[in-house]
């Protein structure tokens, strides 16, 4: 029998060896490769006016910060360069960034007139000895030049990744001074990276938990200047506010816009109870979407609109649970070990982020939205309150450190779990809320 | 303060909460600086109706078990002292803090402070305070009274305080 | 082409044959694979490549996005730029194009070995792979590359290199070649999954210190440069009557096909240069690309996509150039393959499926 088989096998793979002898290409299937970032290089860009160089220089610099700060990318330094770029128009010699293994180039031109200023770039794949996209051009103002260079950023990025980027995108925190017992908290809003910080508020009372509109010119946050905590609006460019829910006997708060931004969703406690209610942002009246005696709070909706993920602890502890946006029955999605707190839908609508407290220690983690393939990306004493980045790629969240001076601070991780950092932030950080791509 | 004291001061509030309302503690005025021609400064933690004595003798807080929001049976007893005080001290009315230690995400623990203040609340409103005299708020983990990260620190977060206000509502 | 129909047509009868006949022994027929006497020209290869991608065109910056306003660029004051405090990456030492000495062979990865050699070798205490014997779980080190074998840290002032590569001295007795000094070059530091904070906590403590080995007393052996196309690895009495039914057929006019090992070869040759958005939308996508090889096993002409599974286009895109790139960038002087058995690699499809790099 077996001699057979064997044999009627043979005669196949006679047969297949003739036919591929003529026809057929060789075949292999990789299913393993290397993760490591993409090493690339970003010569200054090419002034092409006098007194552009600067700025030129600078731009190349904020691009290249960026695309570092991905983890993603690894940048060949200046000094490494064979060949040097002095005219944007002139082919790129791709042989001499193949020689030190640039993967990708960005090349790029700057000039200046008067307050104008203009930044040009392209982006070529070395080792396909090829541009990726067109270049493309930005009009400015010099003031906004750290703006312009995060333009690029994002631009290569994306050309690179195929996905959105996150580098001209702010972030609303929470700033923090004083001692651990006496903490003073005021909002701040900063760029991604940690430049241009501006505070939204005085310190007089505790504020928690900002969060951004779909458009970013919105702020919703937590604030205790009743003397009871409620959730409140704020104008960003006037820095205007108002209460939004002020209901006598009941504290509102973790509110968050819903992907139209016509509607806000919050916890509201009434006698110890607390329950996820909508209201319109323009409005008075709330809606209550959860009804049970147990602790219903920190929703996030889905950026298609249709559902909300949020934390309850009707279980006996808090898990994660889904329900239609209407309100209606929800289920459970968080099954592991441990409590699950804050969960936050991803903008791609793939993930949900959360916090995990287990065995003492608490995690940042992600999983599908119906709860499986739940990975932990980080641990520590204190992990909490994740935000994505505008494309789902990035997630910050506060971390605290432990003893009588602890202190917050805000950090950032790849979704992967790869590149795990702090963002510099001067003092005391907490709750980062993420800005759309402006 | 022993258990035994705890008792004792029990015993006497509910001793004087069988007096009459012409007892010697009633307050002169809200602030509790009248005097009854006892022999102790007014406001002081010997003037039986000032903030001060309500704090250190009677006891302004109770403590919680972890993740929980269940009154112990040494917080009832807490509890019945206050709901004494203030039925003597019906010039004051009170807000009660809910509080949370920081072994928990900000929101939770919020909630979590809310339902302790509530339990607080409603135990006293059941010994006869009126529901409009009393206040709830939760700080959650913001507002923590100690700051090692410890248990001994964290059993001392759990806590409702009761915080007497002179009484402007009526 | 004739004769191709011909043949085909014989061996899908074969295969339902013996699909039948097979199906008659058994409940249910092993699964097995056809891919092997399909046949795909390279003129479709060139009609799939069209309809899927368009030639882009190399414009001039002509702006095609209108200009971003910068009017409403928030007036905030803008500060200095901090001076950048760039790390030096490794590979800061570029290797000079054209003064490399004649590199050692490549050292083999323990994988390379097993189809070469029947019994497994233990890994060459140069690469110092680290894999604990006695344990079914794979020691976690924090390391920032991912790699399909581990790699310990390299001596601090080592170069990153694919070849490993001692230092050496010139020597001071005569000798009829003069040999140059060379800087000793290791792989990256590298760990098989990646190392999430959370992973790190609780990951196993090494049973052992790591030996700080880079520099080994004796030197591998280079792996023999072979023809061989025994299959090695057969076990079963199927397997074994197969080699023999295999020895004892003719030859195919062009030649034996290439042996598992000269694929996995290639395969391995690859996939070092494969980089993996994990994070990424394209690590849902697998792509087939097709290419050409010349007689010195350089790519010759374009990298072409032949289909893909998964993703949107954009993603696809992705996982297309990073395939293209690791096929390009890890040719280097050509892949290493039999010249006597070109005909049989002269077109190469390579399938790259991410999909269990996800789950690292």
């Amino acid at each position: 029998m077996m001699r057979l088989l064997a044999t009627l096998l043979i005669g196949l793979m006679v047969l297949g060896q003739m036919a591929q002898a003529q026809n057929g290409p060789l075949r292999i299937e990789i299913t393993d490769g290397v993760i490591e970032p993409l090493p690339y290089a970003v010569p200054d860009f090419v002034a092409e006016t006098s007194g552009a160089a600067e700025l030129a220089s600078n731009l190349a610099r904020v691009v290249a910060e960026d695309l570092n700060g991905t983890g993603l990318f690894r940048e060949i330094p200046a000094k490494a360069h064979i060949s040097q770029i002095t005219n944007f128009a002139s082919p790129v010699q791709f042989a001499d960034w193949k020689a030190i293994n640039a993967q990708a180039l960005v090349s790029g031109a700057v000039s200046v007139s008067g307050n104008d200023l203009e930044v040009k770039f392209r982006v070529y794949d070395v080792f396909a000895g090829q541009e990726l996209g067109n270049g493309l051009r930005f009009k400015g103002t010099t003031e906004g030049w750290r703006r312009m260079g995060h333009k690029v950023a994002d631009a290569v990025y994306s050309r690179i990744t195929g996905e959105g980027g996150y580098f001209d995108s702010r972030v609303v925190f929470v700033s923090e001074s004083g001692p651990k017992n006496d903490r003073r908290k005021r909002l701040a809003i900063m760029d991604y990276d940690g430049a241009n910080l501006q505070y939204l508020t005085d310190s007089s009372a505790i504020v928690l938990a900002p969060r951004f509109s779909p458009t970013g010119d919105k702020v919703l946050y937590t604030s205790y200047e009743t003397g009871f905590p409620r959730v409140f609006v704020l104008d960003v460019g006037s820095v205007e506010r108002r209460v939004l829910q002020d209901q006598a006997g009941t504290m509102s708060f973790a509110p968050r816009f819903s992907p139209d931004g016509k509607s806000v969703l919050m916890s509201i406690t009434q006698n110890g109870n607390t329950d996820i209610h909508t209201m319109p942002v323009n409005g008075r009246q709330t809606k209550r979407l959860t009804s049970s005696p147990s602790i219903d709070t920190a929703p996030s909706i889905s950026p298609d609109g249709q559902q909300i993920v949020f934390e309850s602890d009707r279980s006996g502890n808090q898990q994660l649970y889904v329900m239609p946006a209407g309100g209606g029955e929800p289920k459970r999605i968080s099954f592991g070990q441990g409590r699950y707190g804050t969960p936050v839908w991803s903008p791609r609508g793939d993930l949900i982020a959360f916090t995990k407290q287990n065995k003492g220690r608490f995690h940042i983690g992600v999983m599908r939205t119906d709860g499986s393939e739940e990975r932990l990306l980080t641990a520590s004493f204190l992990d909490e309150g994740p935000s994505w980045a505008p494309n789902g790629r990035v997630i910050m969240f506060t971390r605290e450190t432990q003893g009588s001076d602890g202190t917050a601070a805000l950090y950032s991780v790849d979704v992967s779990g790869r590149n795990l950092k702090k963002v510099k932030v001067q003092g005391g950080a907490s709750d980062p809320a993420w800005s759309p791509l402006q | 303060m022993s258990s035994f004291s705890k008792v004792a001061l029990l015993l006497a509030g509910l001793a004087l909460g069988a007096c009459s309302n012409s007892g010697i503690f009633d307050p002169d005025d809200a602030s509790g600086s009248g005097t009854s021609g006892a022999n102790y400064e007014a406001g002081s933690v010997d003037d039986p109706t000032s903030v001060a004595y309500f704090q250190q003798n009677v006891g302004d807080r109770v403590l919680f078990q972890v993740d929980q929001s269940v009154l112990t049976e040494e917080a009832k007893l807490v509890l019945l002292s206050q709901a004494n005080w203030l039925l003597e001290n019906s010039a004051y009315s009170a807000v009660i803090e809910g509080h949370a230690d920081e072994q928990g995400t900000r929101e939770y623990n919020l909630a979590l402070g809310a339902r302790r203040a509530s339990a607080a609340k409603e135990f006293l409103v059941s010994r006869g305070i009126a529901d409009n005299r009393l206040r709830t708020v939760s700080y959650g983990k913001e507002r923590p009274l100690e700051v090692c990260s410890a248990e001994a620190c964290y059993t001392k977060n759990r806590r409702a305080v009761t915080i007497l206000q002179a009484d402007l509502t009526g | 082409m004739h004769i191709g129909h011909y043949i085909s047509g014989a061996a899908h009868a074969g295969v339902i044959g013996w699909a039948l006949w097979g199906g008659a022994f058994r409940d249910e027929p092993p699964p097995f694979e056809v891919s092997g006497v399909s046949i795909v020209t390279t003129e479709q290869f060139e009609a799939a490549l069209a309809a899927e991608r368009a030639p882009q065109p190399e414009t001039d910056v002509t702006a095609p996005q209108a200009p971003t306003q910068a009017d409403d660029v928030p007036s905030l004051t803008s500060q200095t730029d901090d001076a950048p405090a760039l790390e030096t990456p490794d590979s800061a030492e570029a290797p000079e194009p054209d003064a490399t000495p004649t590199p050692p062979e490549e050292v083999p990865a323990p994988s390379q070995l097993t189809d070469v050699a029947p019994t497994l070798e233990p890994p060459s205490e140069e690469m110092a792979v680290l894999i604990p014997r006695d344990t079914t779980r794979p020691m976690v080190r924090p390391a920032d590359r991912v790699a399909p074998e581990p790699v310990a840290p390299p001596e601090p002032d080592t170069v990153v290199d694919d070849v490993v590569k001692e230092t050496t001295t010139p020597d001071d007795s005569v000798s009829e070649t003069v040999a140059e000094p060379e800087e000793a070059t290791a792989p990256e530091a590298a760990t098989t999954e990646i190392v999430t904070e959370a992973k790190e906590q609780v990951a196993l403590a090494p049973k052992a210190s790591i030996r700080p080995v880079l520099r080994p007393a004796s030197r591998p052996k280079p792996p023999a440069e072979t023809t061989t196309d025994t299959p090695s690895s057969s076990s079963s009495s199927t397997d074994a009557a197969v080699a023999e039914a295999l020895a004892e057929t003719p030859a195919a006019p062009s030649g034996p096909p290439l042996s598992q090992g000269e694929k996995d070869s290639m395969r391995v040759s690859v996939q070092k240069c494969w980089v993996v958005d994990v994070g990424g939308q394209s690590a849902n996508v697998t792509v087939t690309v097709g290419f050409s090889l010349d007689r010195d096993g350089k790519v010759k002409g374009p990298v072409t996509l032949l289909s893909s599974d998964g993703g949107d286009s954009k993603a696809v895109d992705t996982a297309f150039q990073s395939a293209r790139r690791a096929i390009l960038r890890c040719q280097k002087g050509g892949y290493k393959l039999p010249i006597e058995k070109y005909d049989h690699w002269r077109e190469i499809e390579i399938t790259f499926n991410p999909e269990k790099m996800r789950l690292k």
